[in-house]
């Protein structure tokens, strides 16, 4: 039994396709990429995954457990947290707001200040400035603290939606550094990027998606002689 | 928006008139063919004497065909307020002559459609009455929407009765046309009667006019007071204005008041509920004393002692002293009437305006036994040629320059810690040359 | 004279900002122009009537709980069936809602105003030097700014008011943090329906009359101050509520009286002027950066 297990997943709006056949399976500590360009349905995929979407065919589980069509929250309740596309901070709150925010699942205030002191630590540019509003971070700090707003809700499986989207060439380093961290300290990641070289240079395994909703599955990333090679593939499949 | 604001206002206005006008209704059945009697012995003497339709009458009367009335008026919507308790007043009035044998010996039937307040829906029941075969249509109490029916009314030559619009429009004979008639006094009336009563019966010399802008009516009820009140030798000591809709601030009113109204022998506020009592509140809890005066009938009754239970030195002219709030009006019947509408309608009479449409259907049944017909023109005849009869307040009459009532005995009453008592019967000697094309400024005139 | 004034002018203007809060508190976190909060303020009017001979502690509470499970019931049965529909549907609820509730208020009130007895230990002036001060005045602004201080701590403090406020900038967001989207907006209706409940018994405290169509011109009162104070800032709301009722008695104060009848015109223009020149409103949604 997988961690995470799509299987057969169809995503339609309307008349429109997004996501046909998908299979895409994760395990418990695995990081796990999905590659592709703008537009073959990655969005689609972690809105469905979050709770967002409802996918219109096929199963989502979650420990075993179908989760397709159920609310964000009950989702999240069962530990996937999402940092979604373009950050979505609440940029009228404060830094600290936002990470209170994030641990709305938890009932234990104790904890959640702990997780905060934690947070901060890691986090130094958010301790820095907790009591400023979110909106007034830069895109890197603002990266930060969605990521550790997710976290806030101490989750089981890390959903990134285009975490690097937007980002200064360094910053996005940073992004990863802090993912290969995240990683090496047990979290189950699963990345969903355009940015097709770092993501399969931090990942264990990757899949690439393209138009029409056809998955190519590669086993074992990371390794930099098959980046290349990877890449070029990827960018004939996008040139499709 | 200030449109709308506006009919707030005149919804509230129409609280108040429904409420008045429903207190109208059903008690003299006993007294009431004693007070037709003359009513109805009058047109026959004059007619031989006056001309040939009235001639005809007679020839006419064992034909009187059942009256068939229909109410146009709104029971739902903006200006329903107006329309419901006045219009079952009414039709308690024509309930008593039937019970009493009927008009001319006729069951008139009463039909009440709801024009939902809407003027062109307005037109097509008043057209779709027509159709039904109405002789009498009743329209609602208030000009702007009684128009519509009116005017279908006149075009057919069917008698347009107002339940009790004050209005000069409705009633000059010309912007309607000779059908169209009403049993309030107007405005010219109310507005005098109070500047009379003011200077001649209390002596005051030094008025201040706080002028709600709300409604034509509150604007020509000042208007008539101030003209009337100087026309006698009074001063205007100062004026200020309010807009009387629901979103009132009276601050800075009453701050001016403070210093300009305090050499004020009294404060005129014409104005209408809820905001009259807003303002006078305001102005009391201010310690401002001074005696206020509201020229007319729709400020007054227990929306004023319910609101202020311990209001005083406040004075108002209206039609009647209800007992409900008010004691001492001087004629038995009113009470009689305020019981039976109790009975009827498990409501004390909280305003006057009720006795308005009461009257009116004890009149119309005068009229069309006095013109032996239900030809439109021959009952609008025998309104205007009617002697001056008392219908339950004291002698009320038409005539072909006035279609409001003249010689109406105007009640004024004092309000004295949250208690109404009657203090006069007061009927202006003369109507305030205020507006030279008043038809009723004559006619209502008893001195000069 | 004109110190009195302005006295005045700011009771006009706190309750006109507590009006306003309640209205701009539920559009902010659900997009909800709800233009039937004028008929929870007539609604705590037709309460006080009825609890008018019970003590005064009873009739506060009565009116704010009444007023409460109206505005409750009003989001379970009417808002919340049509919450993921257009701004434009939820709008003509709205409308629908207000209606049905005036026409309700008829039925079980009757069409004409009903007085309220005023509370005559309410009817106290306090003078100093030239100035006269109403209690009235005093407990208009000292409610206002306690009301105001109340939700802001609301606001910035506890849970709730930070998901609200989470909500009020991202709905979407705000589900995939794990915040119920209903329970906020419950609450929301909740602390809105406590401002119209606080706003009826200031408002009728002096208005000596209730009737079913009392409501609307609050509701415009507040709509007009939410716009030009900036829709979806709450510091906008009450500055914009306060500004209507601060302009409106002063215009009264101080026009000659020719044109005092125009009060309500000129204001509405300067309001108009106000957003050609500001048309996010004088405080625009503040830290918004994209």
């Amino acid at each position: 039994m997988s961690f995470l297990d799509l299987r057969g997943v169809r995503i339609a709006y309307g008349e429109a396709v997004a996501v046909q056949g998908l299979d895409i399976h994760l395990d418990e500590g695995e990081f796990v990429s999905l590659i592709g360009h703008n537009g073959v349905g990655k969005s689609s995929t972690v809105k469905a995954i979050s709770g967002l979407v409802k996918p219109t065919a096929g199963t989502i589980s979650f420990e075993g457990e179908e989760i397709q069509g159920k609310d964000p929250g009950v989702i999240l309740r069962k530990g996937i947290a999402v940092v979604p596309e373009g950050r979505r901070i609440f940029t009228r709150l404060t830094v600290k707001e936002n990470l209170t925010v994030g641990a709305t699942v938890r009932k234990d205030r104790g904890a959640i200040e702990a997780s905060y002191r934690s947070m901060i630590d890691r986090f130094p540019v958010l301790g820095k400035y907790a009591g400023r509003m979110a909106g007034l971070l830069s895109g890197g700090e603002q990266q930060q603290l969605a990521i550790a707003r997710a976290l806030m809700s101490e989750p089981r499986l890390l959903l990134l939606d285009e975490p690097s989207l937007g980002l200064a060439p360094q910053v996005v380093d940073q992004v990863f550094d802090l993912l290969g961290e995240l990683r090496n300290q047990g979290a189950t990641i699963f990345l969903v990027e355009q940015n097709a070289a770092q993501a399969i240079r931090a990942s264990d395994r990757y899949y690439v998606m393209r138009t029409g909703g056809v998955i190519q599955v590669e086993a074992k990333g990371g390794d930099s002689a098959d980046v290349s090679a990877i890449e070029a593939d990827y960018l004939h499949f996008g040139k499709v | 928006m200030k449109i709308s604001k506006r009919w707030i206002g005149v919804t509230a206005v129409a609280g108040l008139l429904l409420a008045g006008c429903s207190s109208g209704s059903s008690d003299t059945a006993a007294e009431a063919p004693a007070e037709e009697a003359p009513a109805a012995e009058a047109p026959a003497e004059e007619a031989p004497a006056e001309e040939a339709p009235a001639e005809e009458a007679p020839a006419e009367g064992g034909t009187i065909e059942p009256l068939n009335i229909h109410i146009v008026a709104a029971k739902t919507g903006i200006i329903s307020p107006f329309d419901i308790q006045p219009a079952e007043a009414f039709t308690m009035a024509i309930d008593e002559l039937n019970a009493a044998g009927g008009i001319g010996g006729q069951q008139a039937t009463v039909t009440w459609t709801d024009t939902k307040s809407d003027p062109a829906l307005t037109t097509q029941i008043a057209q779709e009455a027509v159709d039904a075969g109405a002789n009498i249509i009743v329209t609602t109490c208030d000009f702007d929407f009684a128009a519509p029916a009116a005017t279908v009314a006149q075009a057919n030559n069917i008698p347009a009765l107002s339940l009790c619009l004050g209005d000069r429009k409705g009633t000059d004979l010309v912007t309607i046309g000779p059908m169209s008639l009403s049993p309030s006094p107007g405005n010219a009336f109310k507005g005098s009667a109070a500047a009379e009563f003011a200077y001649n019966d209390k002596g005051w010399t030094k008025a201040y006019v706080l002028q709600d802008d709300l409604l034509e009516y509150t604007k020509s009820l000042g208007a008539y007071f101030k003209g009337r009140f100087t026309e006698l030798g009074g001063e205007i000591i100062g004026e200020d204005v309010f807009t009387g809709n629901e979103q009132l601030d009276p601050a800075a009113n009453v701050t001016r008041a403070r210093d300009a109204a305090k050499d004020a022998d009294v404060i005129i506020i014409p104005s209408v509920v809820p905001a009259a009592t807003t303002m006078i509140k305001a102005i009391r809890d201010a310690g401002i004393n001074t005696p206020i005066m509201m020229p007319g009938a729709a400020v007054d009754g227990t929306l004023v002692t319910g609101a202020i239970p311990n209001i005083s030195d406040f004075y108002s002219l209206p039609f009647a002293c209800m007992p409900a709030y008010c004691e001492g009006d001087p004629d038995p019947d009113v009470k009689v009437f305020a019981d039976a509408f109790k009975a009827k309608t498990g409501i004390d009479p909280y305003l006057a305006y009720s006795v308005l449409s009461y009257e009116l259907g004890k009149a119309l049944g005068a009229a069309v036994e006095a013109a032996g017909s239900t030809d439109g023109p021959a009952i609008i005849k025998a309104f205007e040629t009617m002697p001056p009869t008392d219908y339950l307040t004291g002698p009320i009459a038409w005539s072909d320059t006035c279609h409001h009532t003249t010689g109406r005995q105007q009640r004024v009453v004092e309000y004295q810690d949250g208690k109404g008592k009657f203090v006069t019967l007061i009927t202006p000697e003369k109507i305030g040359a205020v507006d030279p094309g008043n038809p009723c400024e004559a006619a209502q005139s008893t001195a000069g | 004279m004109y110190l009195q004034y302005i006295i005045d002018s700011i009771g006009t203007g706190s309750l006109y900002a507590l009006m306003t809060l309640g209205l701009a508190l539920v559009f902010s976190v659900m997009g909800l122009m709800n233009f039937a909060y004028g008929q929870l303020v007539m609604i705590g009017g037709f309460a006080m009537i009825l609890l008018r001979s019970q003590p005064w502690w009873v009739l506060i509470l009565g009116t704010v709980v009444a007023v409460v499970v109206v505005s409750l019931l009003m989001e379970r049965l009417a808002f919340r069936p049509v919450r993921t529909a257009t701004a434009m549907t939820m709008l003509i609820t709205s409308f629908a809602l207000a209606q049905f509730l005036q026409q309700a208020a008829r039925v079980a009130f009757g069409a004409n105003p009903r007085p309220l007895e005023q509370f005559s230990e309410l009817s106290v002036q306090y003078v100093v030097g030239d100035l006269y001060i109403s209690r009235m005045t005093l407990i208009t602004v000292s409610t206002t700014v306690i009301a105001a201080v109340a939700l802001a701590l609301l606001l910035k403090r506890t849970n709730i008011g930070i998901q609200l406020r989470a909500s009020t900038e991202d709905v979407e967001m705000s589900k995939l943090v794990g915040i119920k989207s209903n329970r906020v907006i419950a609450s929301a209706f909740v602390i809105s329906g406590v401002l119209a409940a606080i706003v009826a018994m200031l408002f009728f405290s002096t208005r000596t009359n209730v009737s079913w169509s009392s409501g609307e011109s609050i509701v415009l009162i507040a709509f007009v101050g939410a716009v030009i104070g900036g829709l979806g800032s709450m510091v906008g709301a009450a500055l914009g509520g306060f500004l209507m009722g601060f302009t409106y008695t002063m215009l009264n104060a101080l026009l000659p009286l020719e044109l005092r009848v125009f009060a309500d015109a000129i204001l509405y223009t300067i309001v108009i002027v106000v957003l050609l020149i500001r048309p996010a409103g004088l405080v625009a949604a503040k830290g918004v950066r994209v």
